[in-house]
């Protein structure tokens, strides 16, 4: 079931990874409607989210160094300084200065809510305050849960959340311990619902964000409205794990 | 030489590519093998040893194809070559060692491999401590030229490399010279450290598995001396191994022929001279040009 993503889309915020993940040194590597991304931290902390594709022979910058300052491609050993992504060195030219048009192609990004968000491109008409797709306005205590990569569009999963979830997740799992209600789009690639625990009958706010890798990809970031107190921090994790490997079992299956 | 005419329709791909002789398996293993099942141009084949006689087959209409055993390799053509199989006077000299280099499958298009081959600049980067080193990363002004046999000669091209041999020297200068004969096949030729006046011979002869894939068969005339061939082999395995992952990690997996798609330098003469040879030449596949 392939939806062609619009591209008006890329004007969008979207949460592309945990903040987390990004750890020293390293460097991501991530998809957003269809574009490929190399997602690094310098040292002095600032993200960057680029092309991943150094400008000079295609190389991808995400199998590059991250020396914490630069970027240095693995194939000629250019290299590219944060947050410009300016070219600042070619080793082949050691005292030739590259000019402007040496550069990679950078996208906007901000780190929020425990996530790394991106947009591909800035939309004149709709220059959304960021905050509005956040959709999150209280004091907050925030738990990111693990994010799931499906096989699956971003509208395939939507509607059957919205539609199906939970009609059909007690009756195809029966042995779930947690179930999703009361499910409702903030825009099309942010739902809220309540988890419910089955046992204890407790329920807690949950934001689903869809994260659009290609036509047919999507990663489901959930992120939930509570804090985890660390005694039961495994068993709830897993038991959302689970959770969400079953939406995903489900939508890649019916997907065919 | 067993040249019959293969008179089928081949996609529509130029005359230029498919009227050429390639490369699709060594003889050494295929002797061990037996059968060996491959693609050229998408077009899949399958190559039989059976009671000392080989056969190569097209699969897709089981029609034989000619083909000819070179220089430990079996080449084969799906069109109508009006020349023979390449030949290289250094190959024929008694004084070296003339051996496959193992051949390497590698999901990008066989024209990036080439290009590779010819890369000067990342020879200090990607195979440091073997064929540069970081510290004299320089790139000098070479001369490239297209010969009245329409191939490319890149000449002059220097560049400083470790002696990575028991004696433990400091390095030398290292002088290259590049020729590109066919869009799908490029041979160098390097000082030897020896010899003086003479050089070692490497060619690479690329066959286009599809757009997007293709197996390197290397091929190597390194002047004896002390080296045995087994080395210039696993040499050439080191090598290409560093190569690989650099390979599959381009994008897009084509070579884009327009000069606006990837940014060049002057260290970079033979990959704009080639990208526009084969432009000029109106070569598609394996191009950004074609799909």
């Amino acid at each position: 079931m392939t939806s062609v993503l619009d591209q008006s889309f890329r004007g969008w915020w979207f949460p592309v990874v945990r903040s987390q993940e990004i750890g020293l040194r390293h460097i991501h590597r991530s998809q957003l409607l269809n574009q490929e991304l190399a997602i690094w931290r310098d040292d002095g902390g600032q993200i960057n989210a680029w092309e991943n594709r150094c400008p000079h022979r295609g190389t991808r910058l995400s199998i590059g160094l991250n020396t914490g300052a630069e970027i240095k491609c693995q194939y000629h050993g250019w290299r590219y300084a944060s947050q410009s992504g300016q070219c600042t060195f070619i080793p082949a030219h050691p005292n030739m200065e590259p000019s402007p048009r040496y550069c990679v192609n950078t996208y906007e990004c901000i780190e929020k809510y425990g996530y790394v968000w991106v947009r591909l491109e800035k939309d004149k008409d709709k220059d959304e305050d960021i905050e509005s797709l956040f959709v999150l306005t209280e004091k907050l205590s925030l738990t990111t849960l693990r994010s799931v990569y499906t096989m699956a569009s971003t509208t395939r999963i939507r509607d059957w959340l919205i539609n199906n979830c939970e009609s059909q997740l007690k009756v195809n799992s029966p042995s779930l311990d947690c179930s999703l209600t009361g499910i409702q789009q903030h825009h099309s690639f942010c739902l809220e619902a309540l988890s419910i625990n089955n046992q204890t009958e407790k329920s807690v706010t949950m934001f689903i964000y869809l994260h659009p890798l290609t036509d047919d990809a999507t990663v489901i970031h959930p992120l939930l409205n509570a804090s985890i107190s660390p005694e039961i921090r495994l068993d709830e994790l897993r038991r959302y794990n689970r959770l969400f490997g079953t939406i995903r079992d489900v939508c890649e299956t019916d997907n065919v | 030489m067993n040249k019959q005419n293969a008179s089928l329709s081949n996609g529509g791909i130029e005359s230029i590519l498919i009227d050429d002789w390639y490369v699709v398996t060594d003889l050494e293993s295929m002797y061990k093998k037996g059968r060996h099942r491959t693609r050229l141009f998408d077009v899949p084949i399958c190559i039989e040893y059976e009671a000392n006689c080989l056969s190569v087959i097209r699969e897709d209409s089981n029609v034989k194809l000619p083909f000819g055993e070179v220089y430990g390799y079996l080449w084969t053509t799906l069109g109508n070559p009006i020349d023979d199989i390449v030949r290289f006077l250094e190959c024929e000299e008694n004084d070296r060692h003339v051996v496959t280099g193992g051949s390497i499958a590698v999901h990008a298009s066989g024209l990036r491999a080439v290009e590779n081959f010819f890369d000067l600049s990342h020879l200090p980067i990607v195979h440091k401590g073997y064929l540069g080193v970081e510290a004299k990363s320089e790139i000098f002004p070479y001369e490239v030229t297209v010969d009245e046999n329409n191939w490319i000669i890149a000449d002059g091209c220097h560049i400083f490399q470790p002696m990575v041999s028991p004696m433990g020297d400091d390095g030398i200068d290292v002088e290259y010279m590049f020729r590109v004969p066919r869009p799908y096949m490029v041979s160098l030729y390097k000082s030897n450290a020896i010899e003086t006046n003479r050089r070692d011979f490497i060619a690479l002869f690329v066959q286009p598995v599809d757009q997007e894939h293709c197996v390197a068969h290397p091929l190597l005339a390194y002047l004896k001396h002390d080296l045995d061939a087994s080395t210039v082999r696993l040499y050439m395995q080191l090598i290409f191994a560093q190569d690989k992952p650099i390979l599959e990690n381009q994008q897009p997996k084509r070579l884009p022929l327009d000069t606006g798609d990837e940014l060049s330098v002057i260290g970079d003469k033979i990959s704009t001279t080639y990208r526009r040879w084969l432009r000029e030449q109106g070569v598609n596949y394996g191009t950004t040009q074609d799909g």
